[in-house]
């Protein structure tokens, strides 16, 4: 069999038939297009997420979280683990009203202390961070997120060293905090405030209690089973009996990463589900067409077989007119899926992974669409009787 | 060439039992020769082009092609053997639609193991060979009837068969065309094609070197024609054909 000229043949009529291949197109390209968008955006997302949810659960981090959570709590596990290699507490992040000469914003307040800007992973583009004697000194000067910087200040004002509000307290501007973007609840961080932990605890809020504190162990394989121990130490220390409810809760990095990835999971499997959908209907509705190609061309088919065309001749032929436009389909899909996803990304800002497993993935849906929406009709046209074709 | 014997083939129709279509048929062609196969409508001369062609079997009887037993071949060898040895040529030309005259000639090279090289110049010469180098790109749709079935016999001739099997192949054209293309198939037969012409015209037979009577299923031989005495034959056996007068 002289392949060329057979392929040629078929690509030429399914061309000629522009509306029908059209039809038959439609469904493979969105479907493989859905399924492309969804891979991208699915990457991307889940890139974004991780480092998003990185920056503050970073590797071999450990998070604890109580209402009741003190600086001795801290302390007895930092004494008790020597797997944990730093440790910073956090304060606060409950909104207040920020003022400069007359400008209002609402801002998250935080309590940070030293440690904070290696530990909780953020420190100063301008200006300085936190010393040892803010901390002493319960010192009223604050680190500025760079957005609120700019609603306060404007875009091209120097904030350092200017005198500002926090709920009606008087702090001074020490410096500008590295840009952090929007965590995973969706909250800008870039308009945080911080100042020393001290200052709010005593100051502004006259509280023993910390809110948070941040853990570092030392071996990033080991940090579910630290995190236990962490779990066991403050249980002693907040003299829960055993079998009663704790009163704090421990989140590790790792417990976050395997969220995080389960979420994504859902999302993406919701997203391969709906192109499955379409690719089936899809595959239905190239079959049914092509059951009808086949008995409009039933005289083609005697003459092909008179000519010395086999079964297998009859039926690949078929099976190549229909995988082929189910490819170039496939291949229009890509770029439609590429082409939403992007199109997406400009308004959402979610960045777009393409991966060649994901256009592999895709082309060979469209082909498998293309064979099993093609075997029926192949079929039926090779078994056609030849005298029959031709009365 | 051929060699036909005994070969019989009928039909079941449900409610009305078995119809007998060819009843006992034994028929030889020599290579060289244009025979016309003669017989009204529904005397069975498609049905015995289909089996000559091997697009049908027979219920009964041997089939010798080109020294070839065909009964024992499989449907692919049959289909190898349609392709490279035998060229159809039918009464509705069954051209490709919105396809070229070089494409449709191109065809049969499609399903070909030998032909290698370079199909459209074969087309060509093909096209040419049957009058036609003027309407070389031209659709089937653009192409009159007789330039129709030129196109389709160029078809037939392309992988050099050993016979060309003709349905009615005039029969729907009209006088002039019709003429053409029986000139055509005598240009070929003197040229060394085998041809078996299948028609129920029997003046249209008489252009061939022998004719070949069937009635309702039955074979009967005739001598060989003289252009000039068409209706003069001494019929080796059978009935008289149909469409003749009594004399
Ligand atoms: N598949 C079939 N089933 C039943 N009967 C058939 C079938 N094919 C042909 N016949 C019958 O066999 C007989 C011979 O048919 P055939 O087509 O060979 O005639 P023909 O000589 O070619 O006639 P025409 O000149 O009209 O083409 C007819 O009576 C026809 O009805
Ligand atoms: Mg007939």
């Amino acid at each position: 069999m002289n392949r060329k000229l057979l392929l040629k043949n078929s690509l030429r009529i399914m061309f000629r038939n522009k509306l029908r291949t059209l039809f038959m197109s439609i469904g493979v390209m969105i479907g493989v297009g859905t399924l492309i968008a969804g891979q991208s955006l699915g990457s991307g997302a889940e890139q974004q997420l991780n480092q998003r949810v990185n920056k503050i659960f970073s590797p071999g981090s450990i998070m604890l979280v109580s209402g009741t959570l003190t600086n001795a709590d801290v302390e007895a596990v930092e004494q008790q683990m020597e797997q944990v290699v730093a440790s910073a507490a956090r304060f606060g992040g409950g909104e207040s009203e920020i003022s400069y000469q007359g400008v209002n914003h609402k801002a998250a307040v935080f309590g940070h202390t030293v440690e904070g800007e290696t530990v909780w992973n953020r420190s100063v583009i301008e200006g300085r961070y936190f010393t040892n004697s803010d901390m002493s000194k319960t010192a009223r000067v604050a680190l500025l997120g760079h957005r609120l910087s700019e609603l306060l200040f404007g875009a091209d004002g120097d904030p350092i060293g200017e005198e500002i509000l926090i709920a009606s307290v008087p702090f001074r501007v020490i410096g500008v905090l590295e840009p952090a973007g929007i965590d995973p609840h969706g909250e800008d961080r870039d308009e945080d405030i911080y100042i020393p932990i001290t200052t709010a605890m005593r100051r502004l809020n006259n509280t023993e209690y910390i809110g948070i504190a941040k853990l570092l162990v030392s071996d990033l394989e080991q940090v579910d089973e630290d995190a236990d121990q962490v779990s066991e130490i403050l249980r002693k220390e907040h003299n829960i009996a055993p079998g009663e409810d704790e009163d704090f809760a421990i989140y590790s990095s790792e417990f976050v990463g395997r969220m995080v990835v389960k979420t994504n999971r859902v999302l993406n499997v919701y997203m391969v589900a709906a192109a499955g959908v379409v690719l089936l209907v899809a595959a239905i509705v190239i079959a049914s067409i092509m059951l009808v190609v086949v008995r409009e061309r039933v005289a083609e088919i005697g003459l092909r077989k008179a000519l010395g065309a086999t079964e297998q001749n009859i039926g690949f032929q078929f099976l190549i007119e229909v995988v082929s436009v189910t490819l170039v389909s496939g291949l229009l899909g890509v770029g439609l899926g590429l082409g939403a996803a992007n199109l997406v990304s400009l308004f959402t800002g979610m960045p777009v992974i393409v991966t060649t497993d994901s256009i592999a993935l895709g082309l060979g849906a469209a082909a498998l669409v293309g064979i099993a929406s093609g075997i029926a009709p192949a079929r039926k046209a090779a078994r056609l009787d030849p005298v029959e074709a031709l009365r | 060439m051929i060699r036909l014997r005994n070969i019989s083939k009928s039909y079941q129709r449900p409610g009305e039992g078995e119809l007998k279509v060819l009843k006992d048929v034994s028929f030889d062609v020599e290579r060289g020769e244009f025979v016309a196969i003669v017989g009204s409508s529904g005397s069975g001369k498609s049905t015995l082009m289909n089996i000559l062609g091997l697009l049908d079997s027979p219920d009964c009887g041997e089939y010798e092609l080109a020294g070839a037993n065909v009964s024992s071949l499989s449907a692919s060898e049959l289909a190898g053997i349609r392709n490279s040895t035998i060229g159809f040529v039918f009464q509705q030309f069954h051209l490709l639609p919105r396809t070229t005259a070089i494409e449709n000639v191109e065809l049969p090279m499609v399903y070909s193991n030998t032909i290698n090289g370079d199909t459209r110049k074969k087309a060509i010469d093909a096209l040419c060979r049957v009058g036609l180098e003027e309407r070389l790109t031209h659709y089937s749709g653009e192409l009159s009837g007789g330039q129709q079935q030129r196109v389709a016999i160029a078809r037939a001739l392309i992988n050099d068969p050993d016979i060309i099997l003709a349905d009615e192949p005039t029969g729907n054209l009209d006088q002039d065309s019709g003429r053409q293309i029986m000139d055509l198939f005598r240009k070929l037969n003197d040229a060394g094609s085998t041809i078996i012409l299948i028609t129920h015209d029997p003046e249209l037979a008489s252009q061939a070197s022998r004719r070949v009577f069937i009635h309702d299923g039955r074979l009967s031989h005739a001598e060989a024609v003289m252009q000039s005495d068409r209706i003069n034959m001494a019929f080796v056996s059978g009935s008289q054909p149909q469409g003749l007068s009594h004399e």
